[in-house]
């Protein structure tokens, strides 16, 4: 390396740049640099001299230690995605890269820190092929009964979550097309997910926490590339599904609830268990509570009733939020372990994601002051050549009035 | 005196119903796609109402003997047609025509004949000066009512689904729910024996961080 920064991680560049959402040659464009030089700034072939890691730190809003730290390494656990097909892949390196961020704050955090202790039942399957839908029902149940929810509707799933020791991240992925991941971290063996907070409906939000518990309950020893093959991918979410209406809606006091498995009477459901009718059709389903032709009567009349895209109480029902991240952060301002700066340091981010990821109120982590981002500039041009007959504005003096 | 729903639903079983708001739902499907398939433009609509008569009929007596009901299809008087007859201990069910809204049925003789059996619900009092004794409550007639909306609704589903108690004559209706509504009655009283819905567990709030204990505190 020449000129360069020493100690400067290329792996932390390219995290930096998935995270904001940008290309390479987006990133280039930025910086006044070439794409070449990002690639090699990333690969570690070479790294960005003092003046142009500045220009990074501008560009991406960080700040320079954030270069300068190793990456954790959290493992080689799949990380989960609950998005549609259509999700880009550099929306999904995006949302991995705001979860690795997360994690890298409640690892921080646990250094000042307790969190409270791990408690999540996990099922003993290497392989998904291996896991029957009676397992998934099983283990769905033990962990409603290990976490005292008894068979009714849980009042909020995300600190049910919280309370089992699993780190939950909400904030906006920037598309409706991704929902959610989850991870297991190596480092502090803690399970952590992300909920996008995009269209942020209660019971989509539930769904969706439910969904990402049923990864982290069933697929922790899953490797990696099981997630590659389409074919085990669409099984993996499928079981993940079967959890989350097993958890949100056990067969034996929901059935039995179900008087008519009619639109109205889901309506009706819905404001009591808080999950959405569409999955509680789904659930009728895996009950054997209906039979196909009457379920796709009743996608139909769903359909007609214009609730794809919006369905009734969804606007009357108020959205859950993480408080584990939050109250930790805040506990150690209030108990002046650690100032806001001293903690912005720790984290080596800017205030804006710290209070994004963790659910803070926007400034509270800049103690009040507006955040100054400095914004990319138009690459100078003086050095053009200007044309010949162009000159310069002259001033004239207004006449003053007496 | 009795109300008539709550005989309908002391005698009559539920799934009869359930069943019936499915049937009446995949029979008008059925129809439209039948009208589709085998007739020509002009007399699309008018075979599509006969079509949807002829299947709700069909899906009348086919969730009344599922729901191990009595099932009759008798001649009308005069004879030329037939209809079809569901007994439930005290309780006759019939269909009314389909209509464009709940408006009282078509009055023909055989729906005039098993209407009259609802003269209990009221009594005419033909002498102002001694109490004429009400004719006995233990026989009910009831309609199934099925609507469709020609121009605003889907033609594949029907618009209103529901069960009707008409007058002795005719006239209009004594009472007049929708199946949703009088399932929602059914879960009611199934509510009131049943012990209580599992209510939600209130959840502790044990989400709380706490601060490590460093070497040098007690």
């Amino acid at each position: 390396m020449r000129n360069g920064t020493p100690g400067f991680q290329g792996s932390r560049l390219i995290e930096a740049r998935e995270s904001r959402g940008l290309t390479q040659l987006a990133l280039a464009e930025l910086t006044t640099r070439t794409s070449s030089t990002i690639s090699r700034w990333e690969n570690g072939a070479q790294s960005p001299e003092p003046d142009a890691l500045e220009s990074l730190s501008n560009v991406l809003n960080l700040p320079v230690s954030y270069f300068l730290k190793p990456i954790a390494d959290h493992g080689g656990a799949p990380i989960f995605f609950r998005s549609m097909a259509s999700s880009t892949q550099s929306l999904r390196r995006r949302a991995r890269a705001r979860l690795r961020w997360g994690q890298n704050i409640a690892m921080t955090l646990q250094e000042w820190v307790d969190l409270p202790t791990l408690d999540v039942p996990l099922l003993e399957a290497f392989d998904y092929r291996d896991i029957r839908d009676s397992d998934i029902e099983k283990i769905a149940n033990e962990c409603r009964m290990r976490w005292g929810l008894g068979l009714g509707p849980i009042s909020d799933v995300l600190l049910v979550l919280e309370n089992a020791g699993i780190c939950v991240i909400k904030e906006e992925v920037g598309s409706a097309q991704m929902d959610g991941l989850s991870n297991w971290s190596v480092v502090d063996n803690r399970a952590y997910m992300l909920i996008a907070k995009d269209k942020d409906t209660c019971v989509r939000s539930r769904m969706d926490a439910a969904h990402e518990l049923g990864h982290l309950v069933l697929h922790r020893h899953l490797k990696e590339k099981s997630l590659t093959e389409i074919g085990a991918f669409k099984e993996i979410e499928r079981q993940a599904f079967c959890f989350a209406g097993a958890f949100l809606l056990p067969s034996e006091s929901f059935s039995s609830e179900v008087w008519s498995p009619s639109l109205n009477a889901f309506v009706a459901l819905k404001e009591r268990w808080k999950t959405s009718i569409g999955a509680m059709i789904m659930r009728c389903r895996s009950l054997d509570m209906m039979d196909e032709e009457y379920q796709r009567r009743l996608w139909k009349h769903y359909s007609s009733r214009g609730w794809r895209k919006k369905e009734p109480l969804d606007d009357d029902l108020t959205p859950e939020s993480p408080r584990l991240l939050a109250r930790s952060i805040k506990l150690l301002i209030d108990e002046r372990v650690r100032s806001r700066r001293d903690l912005l340091e720790d984290f080596r981010l800017s205030a804006a994601d710290v209070e994004s990821l963790c659910c803070l109120p926007r400034g509270f982590m800049s103690n009040g002051e507006a955040e100054i981002v400095p914004l990319p500039k138009l690459k100078d041009r003086t050095n053009e050549v200007k044309p010949e007959n162009t000159t310069a504005g002259q001033v004239l003096p207004f006449g003053r009035k007496h | 005196m009795i109300e008539p729903i709550k005989q309908i639903i002391d005698n009559c079983p539920e799934t009869f119903f359930q069943r019936i708001l499915e049937y009446t739902d995949s029979n008008f499907s059925e129809a439209l796609t039948l009208a589709g398939r085998h007739i020509e433009e002009p007399e699309k609509k008018n075979m599509l109402g006969q079509l949807r008569h002829a299947r709700c009929e069909a899906g009348f007596r086919k969730a009344a003997t599922e729901s191990n009901l009595i099932v009759h299809t008798p001649h009308t008087k005069p004879a030329g047609s037939r209809y079809s007859l569901v007994v439930a201990n005290n309780i006759y069910l019939i269909r009314s025509n389909i209509q464009k809204h709940c408006g009282t049925p078509r009055p023909t003789a055989f729906r005039k004949s098993w209407s009259v059996l609802n003269q209990w619900i009221e009594p005419i009092q033909m002498d102002l000066l001694e109490t004429v004794t009400p004719p006995p409550a233990d026989r009910l007639c009831g309609m199934i009512v099925t609507t469709s909306h020609p121009r605003l609704g889907n033609p594949s589903v029907p618009t209103f689904v529901g069960i009707g108690i008409p007058w002795p004559d005719l006239s209009g209706w004594a009472t007049l729910i929708a199946i949703t509504d009088l399932l929602a009655r059914y879960h009611d009283k199934e509510t009131e024996e049943r012990t209580l819905q599992a209510a939600p567990v209130e959840i502790k709030d044990r989400a709380v961080p706490q601060l490590k204990k460093r070497p040098n505190e007690k």
